[in-house]
């Protein structure tokens, strides 16, 4: 009897401070929200509003009708979903050929991906920016984006998906080859549909990197018309004087697609970091 | 053709796009900017590139902008990394068991991970902002902690513990889900076992699960590493390297040179030797994770 009531007093305890846990972590995005909400005169009072009065959409309104945030988010969505489209499928190409193919070199290929895995991109962006600076074709051209988006990590999205491929039975495929479907027919109708849990995590962790580039496509697109919304958010934030709200308000905007697909596919994201341990 | 010879071929079309942009994208790159550090490198391809040797690299050890970049990196992974373990591995442990509101506590912790560099940059400049800020607000007017308000940001002796904060709140929720899955990988009949012997949770916390996360800690140490040498967009956003380069790191740094005047040779020589770095510590990382699944 008493271990039970201490039991509960424990448990108690333990979920009041996972609750204080979880205000630390959310509440600046709370606090974003609000102050996206709020007037001029009410970005820093003392003490901070925590509901703002008198609330208004205003900001919303002035950054979607007196700035270029429409274009801007209309150019992160053309970028982003062909980008996201070619590196899922290269991956799996790859990765699927690493695990059930054998060719020649292919110890060495995949010693040498895994070998590179460690190397940041950040690292590569000096020779990479001056191939693309070379070509003037490539420069301010959101098809360079669409390009270096879909072809980025490949090294490490097929060593993630291979183990993946790796552990999938080959009956399927191999019953399915004596019915004469031929290598392509056998990855798209068998392999593929059996791996989506894999490229679903895959599908989601390039949509982030892509959406949230900021200092790459800050490079390569020099002009306003192409810009993407990280672009638009740090030009604005660079402004001499800064206006939190309204700010606040493009910050939300660029933030919305990513909150929507993280509670919507929340289970691929779990598994992307649990299976894989990937950094984000 | 024999069949043999024909899997070969089919093989090789299922790798050969990848693997071309693999070879063009990143290998090719990663051997350039070696090259690229040995001259005198000229944005302009009309006039040719320099070739001077190691002349980066002596420039660069003698430079005490290269050192302080250096050191605030290594402070702030020694400050981030360990807070982002132990706050993420306290969660874990707390929600580790049955209970309500798991999968919601989980959706919670994890969401400054989901959220971008640049968007929680800005939002934690605000939130440290010298006059109005939240932070000196909690601090000054709730706790009295302060007497008066601390110019965060402006003050070379304070403006790393915003880029600080940011970095542990930023990624307990990675280290919490990694530590969680380690968790979960630990049969349950060792913790029957030990309560049948009457042990307490503290005893199976030291002589059980500690013992049996070292493969999982090993693993998060290495990569918390590897990412708190990337810092980067906190401190172009927060900071731009300032109040006078007092929270410049070797990332920015190298932006700097690289893109704001355009010496693209000493820049990579400061990315080749942040690689070795790197790649030094990944090596590591590839022993302990072959040891990765130990029980």
């Amino acid at each position: 009897m008493e271990r039970k009531i201490s039991k509960k007093i424990i448990n108690i305890g333990i979920f009041c401070v996972l609750i204080l846990g979880a205000i630390i972590m959310t509440f600046p995005f709370y606090y974003m929200f609000i102050t996206s909400l709020k007037e001029t005169g009410y970005i820093f009072t003392v003490p901070p509003q925590l509901i703002p009065k008198p609330a208004t959409f205003q900001n919303y309104i002035t950054v979607w009708k007196e700035t270029d945030f429409p274009r801007y988010f209309i150019n992160s969505v053309t970028i982003t979903l062909p980008a996201i489209i070619l590196n899922v499928l290269l991956s799996t190409l790859t990765a699927y050929g690493f695990a059930r193919y054998n060719f020649p070199g292919k110890e060495t290929f995949f010693s040498l991906l895994i070998a590179t895995l460690a190397v940041p991109g950040l690292l590569l962006i000096i020779p990479q920016f001056d191939i693309v600076s070379k070509i003037r074709w490539l420069m301010d051209n959101k098809i360079t984006l669409i390009l270096t988006g879909g072809i980025g990590g490949i090294a490490f999205n097929a060593f993630f998906l291979r183990g993946f491929f790796e552990a999938m039975p080959v009956e399927y495929e191999e019953s399915a080859e004596l019915d004469g479907a031929n290598a392509w027919q056998r990855f798209i109708y068998i392999v593929f549909p059996q791996a989506l849990p894999s490229v679903g995590a895959l599908t989601i962790m390039s949509f982030l990197g892509i959406w949230d580039d900021y200092f790459w496509p800050s490079l390569i697109l020099t002009s306003k018309n192409n810009w993407t919304l990280p672009i638009g958010i740090m030009t604005f934030h660079g402004q001499y004087s800064v206006q939190w709200n309204v700010l606040f308000a493009g910050t939300m905007i660029s933030l919305a697609p990513v909150l929507v697909v993280y509670v919507l596919f929340q289970k691929y994201f779990i598994q992307s970091v649990s299976e894989g341990g990937l950094k984000l | 053709m024999t069949r043999e010879k024909r899997r070969k071929l089919v093989g090789l079309l299922f790798v050969l796009p990848g693997l071309i942009s693999y070879l063009a994208w990143t290998l090719y790159p990663i051997i350039k900017s070696f090259i690229m550090s040995l001259y005198k490198w000229n944005i302009n391809p009309n006039i040719p590139n320099k070739f001077i040797g190691l002349e980066n690299y002596t420039q660069l050890f003698q430079d005490p902008k290269f050192y302080a970049a250096l050191k605030n990196t290594i402070f702030y992974t020694l400050i981030t990394v360990p807070g982002q373990m132990v706050f993420g591995f306290l969660v874990a442990l707390l929600l580790n068991r049955k209970m309500k509101g798991q999968t919601l506590f989980r959706l919670l912790y994890y969401l400054p991970v989901i959220t971008s560099w640049v968007i929680v940059s800005i939002l934690f400049q605000y939130l440290f902002a010298a006059r109005g800020g939240l932070v000196n607000f909690l601090l000054k007017d709730l706790l009295h902690m302060i007497q008066k308000d601390v110019p965060w940001l402006s003050n070379p002796k304070t403006a790393m513990i915003p880029i600080y904060t940011l970095g542990i709140w930023k990624g307990i929720g990675w280290s919490m889900l990694i530590f969680l899955a380690g968790l979960q990988g630990i049969p349950k009949q060792l913790y029957e076992a030990a309560s049948l012997d009457g042990a307490n949770s503290w005893q199976t916390t030291t002589k059980i699960t500690l013992p049996l996360m070292v493969p999982t800690i090993m693993f998060e140490l290495v990569m918390l590493t590897i990412g708190g040498f990337n810092v980067f967009l906190s401190v172009y956003v927060m900071t731009g390297g300032g109040p006078m380069g007092s929270t410049e790191v070797l990332s920015s740094y190298m932006f700097k040179e690289a893109f704001d005047y355009f010496h693209f040779g000493y820049g990579s020589a400061i990315s080749v030797i942040f690689f070795i770095i790197v790649f030094t510590i990944a090596q590591i990382q590839r022993k302990l994770l072959a040891k990765r699944s130990l029980y």
